[in-house]
């Protein structure tokens, strides 16, 4: 029998074809990341507000940029504590005079001292800008106000009112970015590994001709040896997951709808928290951490439960965590149905930072499959594991931004976010779904991090257990 | 092809179970954590060639499973290497992996994808696989609906479609019914015969010798011998049999052994004088004839190790006295049976029934009236030989060799035939206690072999009984040699003597006249009541050449009727007594020694005869060897009160059955070396190693027990005091 290559000329060009697929969509989607630094300049806390913007007035302010791309503006605004008329209208203007952000607000949505963006997304230049502000139909001492600083000349330019300059600033907050000058090495560098990825994919397929062994050729060995298998696997666990119940596939489509259902009830009236776009910030983190638990869980069974099989049959080891994990996978990709329901029930943006979000699930699975190595390796050995692991993932829970805001937790304690790999990804996913923009590309080396840092010590433990766990199922 | 070099299997044993962390943490801070090396093998080295078919035999324990369980991977050998050339597929076990949730098709392709098949591959022999195993239209039905038998049948069809290059085999040679067996165990052989290098495990060596090239005999950790079959196999044989052989005739269980502690049913006489005597002494007749033993003591002689010797009790004209009071509350402290012989309102023991009624089981009564007036204290049971209306018949046939007259007032006997029956009786009874017994035999040739059985039969009669004597036709020279010292009762009489005596002594026509009375009774009342007392009146022969089989036949044939009647009705004691008796057994055979498993089968008929209902459980596979035989899932739901292993695997299998009362494990010598197959976890080379609490080990004999105590320590039963328990 004719060896078959594991890998051929079809297969290379196909790895190379994905390759820039993805480094292409990775560039559209996430474009403002690679291009520019993110950057936050303000005027910094303020030291009076203007007069009552009634009827008719016009508050200017000009801007010189000192960034290369603005992502929005933000102005603090002051009602008096009261419920006022009319509305404003924002706008920004080149130095043509051509508006290139606009945006109006009804005086009664205004709470006080809060602050409204005026979202701008733009590239801009070296010339000065002006910042409008006009004031419609708001009545006499039932119109808003805005804050200033009279000691700051932001930027080197005052305000004016109705044309009549003041010394000072109005209090803004600039969110925006500087050119990295990164996408300008972005093409090169993708196509120089480009490079070096084929020709280490050729020179291994010429090896693998030959009859030599590497870590890749062993790996696509298994993969197309054990295919089946673990697809076979998958798929059991998959149709005997809701066997014999009436719903059948349904639930995992039901199930997050309701659980996010009961913490929004729960969380928006008994708990109340002010965060924007609540149920899809909820079914967000829900979505993510439940398919973490049960990938996790399910692993952590996956040798104790599989004992039969494991002291019947020879199938490599790492078959039975990465199964399961993949078939609970099927169920966080179900679950995202519902997640994208609530997308359009509740009207956020779908942007292009979308593409981005296999990236995240990617991420997750190959470090749900890491714990499950870990934890199945560790229930062979302790059974107790299945207990502590049951108080871990509570625990976990509550020390993850599921259903509060990020921000109550304080700035000394902040550290344990920065450690958990689960906030990490579920903020991930948040960023893109709730802001429509690619999380900063720090996330990413984060989320890919934890993903193969879990993946190494999983596969080392296994590695060094699995010859025994025979002896111990 | 194969080659495994100098492979040792090591099992590191922790003193105890750790199984939680707490408890291992704890050791390991203590330093307390102690290992143990069970060595299962040292240094096994062979080499398997293309097309070998090699078989590897060895006792249990020996390694036979964990070998191939390293050949194919499962198992990692502790040191050493085995290298192997092409693609294996490994049948330790049939249907791995089977999910029953799925239907057939799905588990073909599951089951396919485990043993390694590839997706085209189980695509195009889909087909053949659905055809093999018979399924039909089933393929589409989820397993859980399956028979064991077809799951059994799927599970080798998948396994065997491929044609690879090494099989390993650990016992599967045959399943399903019989026509299934016969297929399947010619596709083995066409696997085998094709090519194919084969690794094979099996407990028959018969088997072994069919099929086998070459083999691999593994004995005390180490490889014992390798080589040609026949050589092999004969040196196995060797040294397995003589010991074996000698147990197997030395057990019977020790049948008198077992006699001397275990009987079922205890009598206990208040007034032996009294006429219930006689009744008790059918029901002790009867008893004897569906294999219970019975016992009788008086009450004044009653002592409390009687309790533990029995497992029913009949109080029969018992006074009531604190010492059989306390009795019977003691013996109901052991779930013993209690029963009570009444026989009217004004019965002697009343009392003793009043004060003892809360302990007592059930009650023996003459009639359906006097049934329904003790049904207050316990459950009634009829006893019909007793019943009034039928008294009389009955007298008339026991009193031809029983010096009893039914005790009866004459005035209560209703019908005129009845009263002809029993004066007949009374008559006959005074004439023989005038003259003594005289038993007939005439026209019988002493020196034929045929007639001992006839002649012992006497001869014992004669002995029990001082007043008898016999006639017969004989050389007087002879009877001396014939009969010994009863010689002197012997009365030779010449053809011209015999012609004169009278009718009644002849009476070949009189057996079997009473034999075809008691049969037609006997269908007559098997519906209610068996008409079993009809005995033969042994003392009367007419043996000739030509009535001889008539003796014999009727005999058995009537005694077997009997029997069964009795039972099968439940309307006589020994079936009343069986019926509330009756306990189940489980014995699982699985990797069973052949030693054990022929002590198996002995035990289980044993149990069997006297009232058991006992199956055997195989886990894999249905052997027609065994009168009652099921496959495990069967028997999930069973509730069994009691279970017996034979291997450490099959104890595994019934650890997991919560209902079982009492479990016990049946040990050969080398039992103890095995691990746990069923769970695979627990190395069981040591006694700390097996749960303790809720297992009894009984050893195969005394010899067995000694070797087993000494190395493992604990206590081990043997057989026979297992068997006197029941």
């Amino acid at each position: 029998m004719e060896k078959q290559s594991v890998l051929d000329k079809k297969k290379i060009i196909l790895c190379i074809f994905i390759y820039f697929v993805v480094t292409i969509i990775f560039y559209y989607a996430a474009y403002e990341r690679i291009c520019y630094i993110e950057y936050q300049s303000g005027v910094g806390g303020s030291d009076g507000y203007l007069e009552e913007l009634s009827d008719g007035t016009v508050v200017t302010q000009d801007i010189c940029f000192d960034v290369d791309y603005v992502y929005e503006i933000g102005i603090s605004v002051a009602t008096f504590m009261r419920t006022n008329t009319g509305r404003i209208k924002i706008s920004l203007e080149d130095e043509n005079g051509k508006i290139i952000a606009a945006k109006t607000i009804e005086a009664e949505q205004i709470q006080d001292n809060s602050v409204e963006d005026l979202p701008v997304k733009k590239t801009v230049g070296d010339g000065i800008y002006t910042l409008k502000i006009i004031s419609e139909g708001g009545k006499k001492n039932a119109s808003i106000t805005l804050y200033r600083n009279s000691k700051v000349n932001y930027l080197g330019h005052g305000y004016s009112i109705d044309g009549r300059k003041y010394k000072g600033t109005l209090e803004l907050n600039l969110c925006g970015g500087i050119n990295k000058r990164l996408s300008r090495w972005y093409w090169p560098a993708v196509f120089i590994a480009g490079a070096i990825m084929l020709a280490v994919l050729c020179w291994t397929a010429e090896f693998a001709q030959g009859g030599g062994k590497n870590i890749l050729i062993n790996f696509l060995d298994n993969i197309s040896k054990y295919w089946f298998l673990i697809k076979q696997l998958v798929s059991r666990d998959f149709k005997t997951k809701y066997k014999r119940s009436v719903l059948g596939i349904c639930w995992s489509l039901l199930n997050p709808i309701m659980t996010m259902a009961v913490q929004y009830i729960i969380f928006s009236t008994i708990f109340r928290q002010n965060i924007e776009n609540f149920p899809l910030y909820l079914l967000c983190g829900s979505v993510l951490f439940t398919f973490f638990t049960d990938s996790a869980g399910n692993g952590l069974m996956s040798i104790v439960g599989n004992a039969s099989l494991i002291s019947k049959v020879y199938v490599p080891k790492y078959i039975y965590p990465v199964s399961k994990v993949l078939s609970t996978a099927i169920n966080l990709l179900l679950s995202m149905i519902p997640l994208l329901i609530v997308v359009f029930v509740t009207k956020a943006p779908v942007t292009k930072a979308y593409l981005l979000i296999p990236f995240v699930i990617v991420c997750l699975i190959v470090f749900c499959i890491g714990m499950s190595f870990l934890l199945s390796s560790a229930m062979v050995f302790f059974r107790d594991t299945q207990f502590l692991w049951g108080v871990m993932t509570i625990l976990w829970m509550y020390a993850t931004p599921l259903f509060y805001p990020e921000t109550i937790i304080p700035e000394h304690f902040r550290f344990i976010l920065d450690l958990n790999p689960m906030y990490h990804y579920v903020s991930f996913l948040r960023v893109i779904m709730l802001n429509g923009v690619s999380p900063y590309l720090y996330e990413y080396v984060y989320c890919m991090g934890f993903s193969l840092i879990a993946l190494w010590c999983g596969m080392i433990v296994y590695k060094k257990t699995e010859d025994k766990f025979i002896l111990y199922i | 092809m194969i080659r495994v070099n100098n492979v040792s299997m090591c099992y590191r044993l922790v003193n105890d179970k750790l199984m939680s962390l707490k408890a291992y943490a704890i050791a390991a801070a203590k330093k307390e954590l102690k290992f143990k090396e069970f060595w299962v093998f040292k240094d096994v080295s062979f080499e398997v060639k293309k097309g070998d078919v090699v078989g590897i035999i060895g006792r249990n324990g020996a390694g036979k499973s964990t070998i191939l369980k390293i050949i194919s991977g499962v198992l990692a050998p502790t040191e050493g290497n085995v290298e192997t050339h092409g693609n294996v597929v490994p049948m330790l076990e049939l249907g791995s992996g089977f999910d029953f949730d799925l239907s057939g098709r799905e588990n073909i392709f599951l089951n396919g994808s485990i043993l390694g098949y590839s997706e085209k591959y189980i695509k195009e022999k889909y087909d053949e696989i659905v055809k093999f195993s018979e399924l039909g239209e089933f393929i589409e039905n989820p397993l859980r609906s399956y028979s064991s038998g077809m799951l059994m049948r799927l599970a080798f069809s998948i396994a065997t479609v491929v044609e690879p290059e090494i099989l390993i085999v650990d016992e599967i040679l045959a399943v399903g019914d019989e026509a299934f067996q016969k297929k399947s165990k010619r596709k083995m052989l066409n696997l085998m015969g094709g090519g194919t290098t084969v690794l094979f495990v099996s407990h028959s060596i018969e088997q072994i010798r069919e099929m086998c090239s070459k083999v691999v005999w593994l004995e005390d950790g180490r490889l014992r011998m390798i080589g040609e079959t026949k050589k092999v196999c004969d040196a196995y044989q060797e040294f397995i049999n003589p010991d074996s052989k000698s147990n197997i005739e030395k057990t019977q269980f020790d049948a008198d052994e077992i006699r001397k502690h275990c009987r079922d049913v205890l009598f206990v006489y208040g007034r032996r004088e009294h006429n219930y005597y006689w009744r008790v002494a059918v029901e002790r007749e009867q008893l004897l004839a569906t294999n219970i033993l019975s016992g009788e003591v008086d009450s004044e002689n009653l002592s409390a190790d009687l309790m533990a010797q029995f497992r029913a009790f009949v109080f029969v004209e018992c006074l009531c006295d604190e010492a059989v009071l306390s009795f019977i509350k003691g013996i109901k402290g052991l779930h013993k049976l209690v029963l009570f012989d009444m026989s009217d309102a004004e019965d002697i023991q009343r009392p003793l029934l009043e004060k003892a009624f809360r302990y007592v089981d059930g009650i023996i009564v003459p009639d359906q009236r006097l049934g329904e007036m003790y049904a207050c204290y316990g459950e009634t049971f009829c006893n019909p030989y007793v019943a009034l209306d039928r008294i009389a018949q009955l007298s008339t046939w026991a009193s031809y060799d029983r010096d009893v007259l039914p005790n009866i007032d004459p005035e209560t006997i209703r019908s005129e035939d009845m009263l002809i029956n029993y004066n007949r009786a009374k008559t006959a009874k005074e004439k023989r206690e005038s003259e003594g017994y005289r038993i007939g035999c005439f026209h019988v040739d002493w020196n034929d072999k045929k007639y001992d059985a006839v002649r012992i039969k006497i001869i014992s009669y004669l002995e029990s009984n001082d007043t008898a004597w016999l006639y017969t036709v004989c050389n007087e020279s002879m009877t001396s040699k014939l009969f010994g010292k009863i010689s002197d009762r012997v009365y030779a009489l010449s053809c011209m003597e015999w012609s004169d005596m009278p009718r009644t002594y002849s009476a070949v026509d009189i057996v079997l006249e009473m034999l075809e009375e008691g049969r037609r009774q006997a269908k007559d009342y098997c519906s209610q009541i068996v008409a079993g007392l009809v005995r033969t009146p042994f003392c009367i022969y007419d043996i000739t050449e030509e009535n001889y089989h008539i003796f014999q036949d009727t005999e058995k044939a009537y005694t077997m009727e009997r029997a069964r009647l009795a039972v099968n009705s439940g309307a006589s004691l020994s079936g009343y007594i069986r019926k509330r008796i009756t306990q189940n057994f489980a014995i699982v055979i699985d990797e069973t020694d052949a030693e054990v498993l022929i002590r198996a089968k002995e035990l289980a008929q044993f149990l069997f005869s006297k009232g058991f209902d006992v199956v055997f459980i195989n886990e894999n596979q249905i052997n027609s060897e065994f009168p009652v035989i099921c496959k495990a899932e069967k028997y999930i739901n069973m509730k069994f009160d009691n279970a017996i292993a034979t291997s450490w695997k099959s104890y595994c299998f019934i650890k997991n059955y919560t209902d079982i009362k009492n479990r016990y494990y049946l040990t050969g010598v080398y039992q103890t070396d095995q691990y746990d197959d069923g769970d695979y976890s627990k190395f069981a080379a040591n006694q700390t190693f097996y749960p303790t609490g809720d297992i009894q080990y009984i050893a195969l004999d005394e010899k067995v027990s000694r070797i087993m105590s000494e190395r493992y320590g604990g206590t081990y039963m043997t057989l026979t005091e297992f068997l006197c328990g029941f």
